[in-house]
């Protein structure tokens, strides 16, 4: 079958008549399928402390022991075949503000985000999951020659920020930092952007791993204006301070990158979660393959148990796609 | 124009180390738009004047032209009353049952009236709250408010105007006036503390009729009476205490009256556009690490209603990071001084009177490092009248020899008012 799943909108939910290409509901491209964080959240309703049922109504907190109700988002493993993403809370924090989002379209192209709530902000899960479905919105609409481009990309990460602005102005916006990539139907040419420090890596076998981003961050900066050498800067308190975001003050601006892979690998995105722990493109390598090529849920949740058991300070969030593109049958 | 709103803000750090229980939190209630009642039909107001004979003279004078300054200042369409208050009490004004009101022909006819009153009796607290309690029953759902003016001791027993004040909470709020330097501080202090009014003294009866106008301007710009702050907190917590800090420290924990397993009422008296801050104390049990609970929610509602009219939230989230758990808020800080000063200053009074020296220079000098630290001028000005100060910061005193009773008197009802933190808005 193709890529409409069942007869509701993937992205809104109403139904939608079988033949329809696009939703007559929510304008959005049925021809792809998405997964991800948004269709996570809310599924869970009963307290994981007492048992008592936790409604809408309570604001997110058990009505009879206060805890913390889970959003459906403490572990969020989703599989799409030819790509697959975990995202987990983590042993520390209390709720996962990492937010991540997959899609395939009918015509073989596939996409996926990771966004990163910046804790410093009010509810920036909300910004984090607002981010990752609007971009990857864009970066599954249209046709393949317009869509696997800087410009669209561009414009699905400017849908991404703008979505994160709608949340609210001036200091007190959430915000969040973001990586995505949208990879041609052939797996022959991946577009990556990014704001903050989330990142992409190309996996390969032998020496061809790489990491594709370059963070937008405090030590980045001052390594790269020649302040201070790469060691002191990592060990500088304000190390992890992001110096790019989308939402409240921030500049949404992406950085862009083409790669054009030149053999058999895994494209991997990640929170800052995964690469605290384990940064070295060589390291993860090594960790996910050859597992990813063709099992990338399981990779993904691989990967994911190295940073957990590293003590799984942050949110961690993984997204595996192996390319050339796993040729699966669904 | 929007409607009356509530904003509830909350200043914590949430953050516990790992088995700790105490969760502390500042509350900022800031009222909006609340207007008073358009054509003031939905309030009431009653004046009761000591009539004592030992009002005779300047200070009867001075309360009568007080009365008159508070009667020009009603609104036109509020009901009121004036009350004489002796061994009993009397409604002078309206000379018939019931309240006048308010209009030009009414305020002329209770200005008049006021004119005739003589200081002949005793002086009975309690009865006078009984009859302005009467009064307040015929006028439910309105803002009731009263202005109590005494210049001396009461003459019933401690039980009878205990009594008198608890029929009366709730019924009404009530601001208490001094004049001179005859009356009790403790005795107003327990009637405009219950009744959720104001107390202060006014030593020179020739300030009375600018403070009863003032008093009254205030009454006229309520526009919400007996709202309630109602406070959830989960299973198996303790409320250690719930107090108002600003503007003045009142201790709110006894008053609570249960809605339900979890949630109980605190009532906050009438509001008009002004801002109240609370400091909210709860303990809950511990919980893992990396675990967030809701500790406390704190709502405004119309009391004897579930209607919120806002609400802020008081978390919980156990860490290992100190760098974190360490930190306490800057308004639980402050406000936890305000309150020590307020206890520090009445302790110290106290130990003072009953000839303590040692425990009223400890407490008074205390008083005076916690008003320095937190940049409480008015009370650091009033504690300088009672003791010597040597060094202010670390509270370094000496009690004077000869204090007069007006400036012990002005620093004991006083002493609960508090400063907001630095750099935070002076506040209605």
């Amino acid at each position: 079958m193709t890529g409409v799943v069942g007869r509701r909108c993937p992205a809104c939910a109403a139904p939608v008549a079988g033949g329809d290409k696009f939703c007559e509901s929510c304008g959005g491209d049925l021809r792809a399928q998405r997964a991800g964080t948004a269709d996570a959240v809310g599924t869970a309703s009963v307290c994981r402390g007492c048992g008592q049922p936790v409604t809408p109504g309570d604001g997110g907190y058990c009505p009879g022991c206060g805890l913390l109700a889970s959003d459906g988002t403490d572990r969020v493993e989703r599989d799409l075949g030819v790509l697959a993403g975990v995202s987990d809370r983590g042993l520390v924090h209390s709720r996962n503000e990492d937010a991540m989002a997959l899609g395939r379209h009918v015509s073989g192209r596939i996409a996926a985000v990771v966004c990163d709530g910046v804790s410093s902000s009010p509810n920036p899960q909300v910004a984090s999951r607002a981010a990752a479905a609007a971009t990857l919105d864009v970066l599954l609409s249209g046709e393949d020659a317009d869509a696997v481009t800087p410009r669209r990309v561009r414009e699905a990460v400017a849908a991404g920020a703008r979505s994160v602005a709608a949340l609210g102005t001036g200091d007190d916006g959430p915000s969040c930092t973001l990586v995505a990539a949208v990879v041609a139907p052939a797996g022959d040419q991946v577009v990556v952007a990014w704001v903050g420090d989330s990142r992409a890596y190309w996996l390969a076998a032998g020496s061809g791993s790489q990491v594709l981003t370059t963070d937008h961050s405090w030590a980045v900066e001052v390594v790269a204006a020649g302040v201070m050498d790469a060691a002191s800067a990592a060990r500088d308190r304000r190390a992890h301070a992001i110096t790019r975001w989308l939402g409240a003050g921030g500049e949404p601006i992406p950085e862009l990158t083409t790669f054009v892979p030149d053999g058999p690998g895994v494209l991997l995105l990640c929170s800052d979660g995964l690469w605290n722990y384990l940064d070295d493109a060589g390291a993860l390598a090594a960790a996910a393959l050859p597992r990813a090529t063709a099992d990338p849920i399981g990779a993904a949740g691989a990967l994911t148990a190295v940073a957990l058991q590293a003590g799984g300070r942050d949110n961690i969030t993984v997204v595996a796609i192996p390319l050339p593109l796993v040729r699966s049958s669904p | 124009m929007t409607g009356p709103g509530f904003t509830v803000e909350v200043d914590q750090n949430p953050y516990l180390t790992a088995g700790a229980a105490r969760v502390d939190a500042i509350v900022t209630i800031t009222a909006s738009g609340v207007a008073a009642p358009s054509g003031g039909g939905d309030a009431l107001e009653m004046i009761i004047i000591d009539c004592s004979t030992s009002m005779t003279g300047a200070k009867l004078r001075a309360a009568r032209q007080a009365t008159a300054a508070a009667v020009a200042e009603l609104r036109d369409g509020v009901a009121f009353t004036v009350i004489a208050g002796t061994h009993g009490a009397q409604q002078i004004y309206p000379p018939r049952a019931g309240t006048a009101v308010a209009g030009p022909a009414t305020r002329a006819e209770a200005t008049a009236a006021v004119e005739r009153l003589r200081a002949n009796g005793g002086t009975a607290i309690g009865t006078w709250l009984h009859l302005a309690r009467e009064t307040a029953q015929r006028h439910p759902g309105s803002l009731r408010h009263a202005i109590l003016l005494t210049d001396g001791q009461n003459g019933e027993s401690t039980g009878a105007l205990l009594a008198a004040i608890a029929a009366s909470t709730g019924r009404f709020t009530c601001d208490c006036r001094g004049v001179g330097t005859d009356w009790q501080v403790d005795e107003l202090r327990a009637v405009s503390s219950a009744l959720l009014g104001t107390v202060d003294i006014v030593a020179d009866a020739a300030d009375l009729a600018a403070d009863f106008r003032a008093i009254m301007g205030a009454a006229m710009d309520k526009g919400m009476a007996d709202v309630a702050l109602r406070l959830w907190t989960p299973r198996d917590a303790t409320i250690r205490f719930v107090k108002q800090v600003a503007p003045t420290v009142e201790d709110l924990t006894g008053r609570r009256t249960d809605v339900d397993e979890r949630r109980g009422d605190y009532p906050l008296g009438s509001w008009g556009s002004e801002s109240r801050d609370y400091h909210v104390c709860v303990e809950v049990p511990p919980k893992p690490l990396a675990t967030e609970m809701l500790a406390a929610r704190v709502a405004l509602v119309r009391a004897g209603s579930d209607e919120v009219l806002g609400q802020g939230l008081v978390t919980a989230i156990w860490t290992d990071d100190e760098a974190l758990s360490t930190g306490i808020s800057r308004g639980v800080a402050h406000y936890t001084g305000q309150a020590e000063l307020a206890e520090a200053i009445q302790e110290g009074l106290a130990a003072r009177k009953a000839g303590d020296v040692a425990t009223a220079t400890a407490r008074l000098g205390r008083a005076v490092a916690l008003a320095d630290a937190s940049g409480n001028d008015g009370t650091a000005r009033l504690l300088a009248r009672v003791v010597d100060v040597v060094d202010a910061p670390s509270g370094t005193v000496a009690l004077r020899a000869r204090v007069d009773d007006v400036d012990e008197m002005t620093l004991d009802t006083r002493s609960t008012k508090t400063v907001r933190t630095p750099g935070r808005d002076a506040g209605a």
